[in-house]
């Protein structure tokens, strides 16, 4: 099939999560013998013609243009990784009453429900977004995990000589507060943050050190240093790859119920975990093919 | 609507003063308090005025340095007392730092303001354009803004008058004031008042008058001059060259200093006026509607907010413009068209033998101009604002309680 991926961002370079996960989906279906366009804003965003369009991190095409396209018949799939576009801060979204009123419902709600097909990363996912859009209730969908590998997430079997890792845990949508509360509760515990922090000059609890950012490869061997992941998103988290990553390299998990990936029913065993993600490639693919 | 404004106003000087601007916030706060809460109002008053930090009618008082119009300290403020919009009154030409805060969306910007210029300067549209919403004080200054193509315009809405205070009272009813301004039933009486002497062209206005006075020998003119007579000119120097000083009265330097007189002696003099003069390019214009208030005729430019507003009187135009160091092209009155005004006046004050009075004016105003009026049209900008707000999500939201609770509540999984 001939199809048309749209990003903002041009996942072939090192990114976030969204683009590790997407690189691995576009691979995949690559290698099922798709002829996929990347089409990012510096692409000059035409879509060429083509038997559908996979949206993904899209906030840079205007709604009328997807609008359009959907006019035009071609069928539109939606791999949601966060809460664009119904919520303006993507990665936080406060499911609040003010968000009933939220002016992105009137330009977005008609572009949703013209999708063939929508993907999200979990079912705390879906849920969180049917709380605001019951609208989409019918519309076909799949929940694709973040295809994080056991081949790269493992146990290393080393002695874990410190204590708790958090992972972006001093971001504010991340839940900076109550990681911190957290942490000053259990002074005894040595606690290691990794990523950025947006308030440098603000104080930490004496028991916990701020490394900065650690490239992915990197990141079994620190998982490995430590016995658990703190992580405590401040509102629904799409999926979390990070909880995947550390629970398959042997962390126990410190968590809340806003982690979208806790909220599958079979993560409970590394083996249960490993085997989802790493099917979730050939699903997302599966499940596409399908509704074409 | 949902969410509950918490006001940061700046309106340049504190309530108690009995500057213009003092006025309208001793009269519009209250009612503001009255209806969102008074513990919701915070009142900045932005230069000189350290010693009145406390609090006004119950509402919060906060003050400035010496430093501009107090836009340093504005950000301060309205993270202090957790505002959520900032309602600002007065000029837009000088502002340099609150545009820029309003751009990174660290306030939500409304400006009640003054459009006392022709055309629309292009550095006064980059100034404002940042606002949330530009509340002119005339149509003209709606019209304008909206010419300039700004998307963020709304309806005009006029600065209010005491209505129970500004009445028409009988001059027999007033004879010390008569006195003191030296009024007689046998003269022609003009007011002139005029904090800026410059923006409001008192020397052009004398220069009508004199004219008037050297080429009709029946004309008998009083005036009084309601400014200081040491301000941006030298009102004494300017009235002697022009051969006027002897019709004229000053008010006391004294008063002056201390702020002139209250309300309600100007109210009397007024009332004791036979024209008001008021030929300047006016944003609004208290003159006009104090005047008319009074039922007195007002002589007004033809540009600029006075011919929305004087429904009662003669309209004069301009004769050439001049622009300003800060881009603003403002017209210049045309002296004979003023002293041609004066004279068709003073002969109808001739012909009847009474004041000039009209009750049409009186009604205008008195139907138009309350503060309730005034207020509960910014009530709806208020509303609509707090709507636009939560509609726009233009802070980031607390998360709801259901997924607060989620988030406290910690579970492990090994």
């Amino acid at each position: 099939m001939r199809l048309a991926f749209i990003q903002d961002l041009d996942i072939f370079s090192i990114g976030g999560g969204a683009q590790l996960t997407d690189r691995t989906h576009f691979t995949e279906g690559l290698k099922r013998g798709h002829d996929i366009e990347l089409v990012t804003p510096s692409s000059g965003g035409v879509v060429p013609k083509v038997d559908g369009i996979i949206v993904s991190n899209a906030s840079a095409f205007p709604a009328s243009n997807l609008m359009g396209m959907s006019e035009l018949g071609i069928p539109i799939i939606w791999f949601i990784h966060d809460y664009f576009p119904i919520c303006k801060y993507r990665l936080f979204y406060p499911m609040g009453n003010s968000c009933k009123s939220c002016y992105l419902k009137e330009r977005w709600l008609p572009v949703l429900k013209m999708a063939r097909l929508i993907i999200w990363l979990s079912p705390l996912h879906r849920e969180s977004w049917l709380w605001l859009y019951p609208e989409l209730e019918d519309i076909p969908y799949h929940l694709a995990p973040s295809p994080v590998s056991a081949d790269l997430f493992y146990d290393l079997h080393l002695e874990r000589k410190e204590g708790v890792i958090s992972v972006e845990g001093l971001h504010p949508f991340k839940g900076r507060d109550y990681i911190l509360r957290w942490i000053e509760d259990h002074p005894e515990v040595k606690v290691t943050i990794i990523g950025g922090n947006p308030d440098p000059l603000g104080s930490l609890p004496p028991n916990c050190r701020s490394i900065g950012v650690v490239p992915n490869v990197d990141m079994n061997e620190v998982y490995n240093q430590h016995e658990a992941l703190l992580h405590l998103p401040q509102s629904p988290s799409p999926f979390d790859r990070t909880v995947a990553e550390a629970f398959l390299a042997g962390c126990k998990i410190i968590g809340n119920k806003n982690i979208g990936a806790l909220s599958y029913d079979w993560f409970i065993s590394c083996e249960s975990v490993a085997e989802h993600c790493k099917n979730s490639p050939k699903e997302f693919w599966e499940v596409i093919e399908n509704a074409l | 609507m949902t969410l509950k404004p918490k006001i940061l106003y700046s309106g340049k000087d504190h309530p108690s003063l009995p500057s213009g601007y003092g006025i309208i916030s001793r009269y519009f706060l209250p009612l503001l308090g009255d209806y969102y809460g008074r513990e919701n109002i915070i009142i900045y008053t932005p230069v000189f005025q350290r010693d009145a930090i406390g609090s006004w009618e119950g509402m919060t008082v906060v003050s400035g340095t010496e430093w501009g119009f107090g836009e340093n300290l504005l950000q301060e403020h309205y993270e202090t007392y957790g505002c959520n919009l900032l309602l600002q009154l007065g000029d837009t030409w000088p502002l340099g730092i609150l545009p820029d805060l309003a751009l990174a969306d660290k306030v939500l910007w409304v400006q009640w303001m003054p459009v006392d210029w022709l055309g629309m300067p292009k550095n006064i549209i980059n100034r404002i354009k940042p606002a949330h919403k530009l509340i002119p004080f005339s149509q003209y200054g709606e019209n304008s803004l909206r010419k300039a193509d700004l998307p963020n315009v709304g309806k005009k809405i006029w600065l209010g008058l005491n209505t129970h205070l500004w009445r028409p009272i009988p001059r027999e009813n007033l004879p010390g004031v008569m006195e003191s301004l030296a009024f007689s039933n046998d003269t022609f009486n003009i007011l002139i008042v005029a904090a800026n002497q410059e923006r409001k062209r008192v020397r052009l206005q004398l220069e009508a008058i004199a004219l008037l006075r050297r080429t009709n020998p029946d004309f008998h003119p009083r005036l009084y001059l309601h400014s200081q007579i040491n301000g941006e000119r030298d009102l004494r120097a300017d009235m002697d060259e022009l051969g006027i000083l002897d019709i004229n009265v000053f008010p006391d330097p004294y008063l002056i200093t201390q702020g002139g007189f209250t309300e309600e002696q100007m109210v009397s003099v007024f009332n004791c006026a036979d024209v008001v003069l008021n030929v300047c390019m006016e944003g609004f214009g208290y003159a006009h509607i104090q005047a008319q208030a009074c039922g007195v005729p007002v002589v007004a430019l033809s540009e600029g907010a006075g011919p929305e507003l004087v429904q009662f009187g003669i309209e004069v135009p301009p004769i050439g413009a001049e622009t300003s160091p800060h881009q603003m092209t403002q017209p210049i009155p045309n002296q004979v068209a003023i002293a041609k005004a004066l004279e068709e006046l003073w002969r109808k004050r001739q012909q009847t033998g009474y004041p000039l009075r009209n009750q049409r004016a009186v009604d205008f105003v008195q139907e138009n101009f309350s503060w309730d009026k005034i207020a509960s049209q910014w009530f709806e900008v208020i509303d609509q604002c707090m709507e636009e707000r939560e509609r726009y999500c233009m802070s980031i939201p607390r998360p709801s309680e259901e997924v607060e609770k989620r988030a406290s509540e910690v579970i492990e999984l090994s």
